[in-house]
């Protein structure tokens, strides 16, 4: 029987016959595996790739660059809620209330009952345009064994005094005072804060430079000896 | 040869080409063909798609989950107010109110005021802490002796002209301006927060307040103290 239909086949199989059946064999059964796995360069384009066949794991790490995303596209949902910190603000530039200056001082001076500046590292800051500056401070403050009670000091923050040691009102933007009865407080630090009147800078037309000078003045029922020292500057801006 | 050419029928020559246009030239041809919407999620490998694979601005708001966008993932000092809603509870100037007329201050005791006119209507806005700055340009002749100017930001006052111990309670800010002899021909006097009244606590519900600026000056001889021009700042706190 096997014989038979070998010897019935036989003649047919001629080159031609061998070759087209392997060509449809190979077409057919891997021609399309091996094609996929063969695809040329950059021949997977926008058309040939399925809606959402882009799914999160295909996305190679760090992949989606800024100019991938459109303009706007980040929007409150997208955004981790409580994630942003000020370093990715710009707050510099920012038309909310923050810190546009500070500055501070180490040395102690002495304090008598005329005003006596408290050395500040830096003196000098730019009030920008369109700003309105509010002025903050502290410094230590410290009774000898000398100074007898009743004690005070009281500190000034000056704005473009043009006499530090006989300041107006016009030059104070910021005040603090410390009072001690007993003679029981040795050391405090004292706060600085908006002064009674014109204790703000308003906002100007144009970038201006301000000089700032920390002043104290002190005074003991008899004796002497009180001290300044480590004061801190601040000021605040808001448009 | 004889032997070779005895086969080369055209079956034959056909069956081979075609065996060749497929084992060679084929893989290259099943790929520029692909059908479209025929690469699915399956066919595409893992990480495969990089930066260079994606489109500009193709990346909208729907591709990205929500929540995906951390601090991480925005660049240092990127983000300015234009980015945040007017709901941020932060403090910044909410109103500006201003005024441009010259209006002349005569010279005399007491608490007798010139109100100077600014549109000062204005609304605070309900869970706002409203505080108030502001500012008066005075120019002060030569005939004015030992120039003092006070001026006072009032809310809502009972009777401006004629400030009196009942209307502290209105008074939101407070500036001074005082000189011996006349040596400034010019000055701008700022007005800060009033001690003790210089703002206005979060009302429960919107709150329409009236701001008016009230100004006197005081020579010690002579007259000729002149406001140019004035402006109040609303500084809202949330």
């Amino acid at each position: 029987m096997i014989t038979r239909l070998a010897s019935a086949i036989r003649p047919r199989l001629t080159y031609a016959t061998v070759v087209a059946s392997l060509t449809a064999f190979v077409v057919l059964a891997g021609g399309a595996a091996i094609a996929a796995k063969q695809l040329a360069k950059n021949s997977v384009g926008a058309k040939q790739l399925k809606k959402s066949a882009v799914t999160t794991a295909k996305i190679k790490k760090n992949a989606v660059t800024t100019a991938k995303i459109r303009n706007g596209a980040v929007t409150s949902a997208k955004v981790k809620d409580g994630s942003l910190g000020a370093a990715a603000f710009q707050v510099a530039g920012s038309a909310y209330s923050h810190i546009v200056f500070s500055t501070a001082g180490a040395g102690a001076v002495a304090v008598g009952e005329s005003a006596t500046a408290v050395p500040l590292a830096s003196s000098t800051y730019t009030q920008r345009a369109g700003e309105n500056d509010f002025f903050y401070g502290a410094a230590d403050v410290a009774f000898g064994p000398t100074c007898e009670a009743e004690r005070e000091v009281t500190l000034y923050l000056l704005v473009d005094a043009p006499n530090p040691a006989a300041p107006t009102i016009a030059d104070i933007v910021a005040g603090g005072s410390f009072r001690d009865q007993k003679g029981d407080v040795p050391s405090k630090r004292v706060s600085l804060g908006p002064f009674e009147a014109n204790s703000v800078r308003f906002e100007p037309d144009v970038d201006t430079p301000h000089t700032l000078t920390l002043v104290a003045l002190g005074d003991c029922k008899s004796g002497s000896g009180i001290t300044a020292s480590n004061p801190t500057v601040v000021v605040t801006g808001v448009r | 040869m004889q032997r070779i050419r005895s086969h080369l029928t055209y079956a034959n020559v056909m069956a081979t080409l075609a065996a060749f246009v497929v084992l060679i030239g084929g893989t290259a041809y099943a790929a520029n063909q692909l059908a479209k919407n025929s690469i699915g999620k399956k066919q595409l490998k893992a990480k495969s798609v990089t930066t260079a694979k994606i489109k500009k601005n193709a990346v909208t708001t729907g591709k990205i989950k929500g929540n995906a966008v951390t601090a991480a993932k925005v660049r240092a000092a990127s983000l300015t107010d234009a980015e945040l809603s007017g709901a941020v509870p932060f403090t910044r100037v909410v109103e500006e109110l201003r005024g441009s007329t010259t209006v002349a201050l005569p010279s005399e005791p007491g608490m007798k005021f010139t109100i100077y006119p600014i549109s000062g209507a204005y609304t605070q806005e309900a869970g706002r802490t409203d505080l108030y700055v502001g500012y008066a340009d005075v120019t002060i002749a030569p005939a004015c002796t030992d120039p003092q100017v006070l001026a006072f930001l009032t809310i809502d006052p009972t009777n401006p002209g004629e400030l009196s111990m009942l209307d502290i309670g209105s008074i939101a800010g407070i500036g001074i301006f005082q000189e011996t002899g006349n040596i400034s021909t010019s000055a701008r006097i700022n007005i800060g927060p009033f001690p003790g009244g210089g703002s206005r606590f979060a009302p429960t519900g919107p709150t329409s307040r009236n701001l008016v600026l009230a100004v006197k000056s005081v020579c010690s001889a002579g007259d000729g103290v002149t406001v140019t021009d004035a402006g109040i700042d609303v500084i809202g706190i949330k």
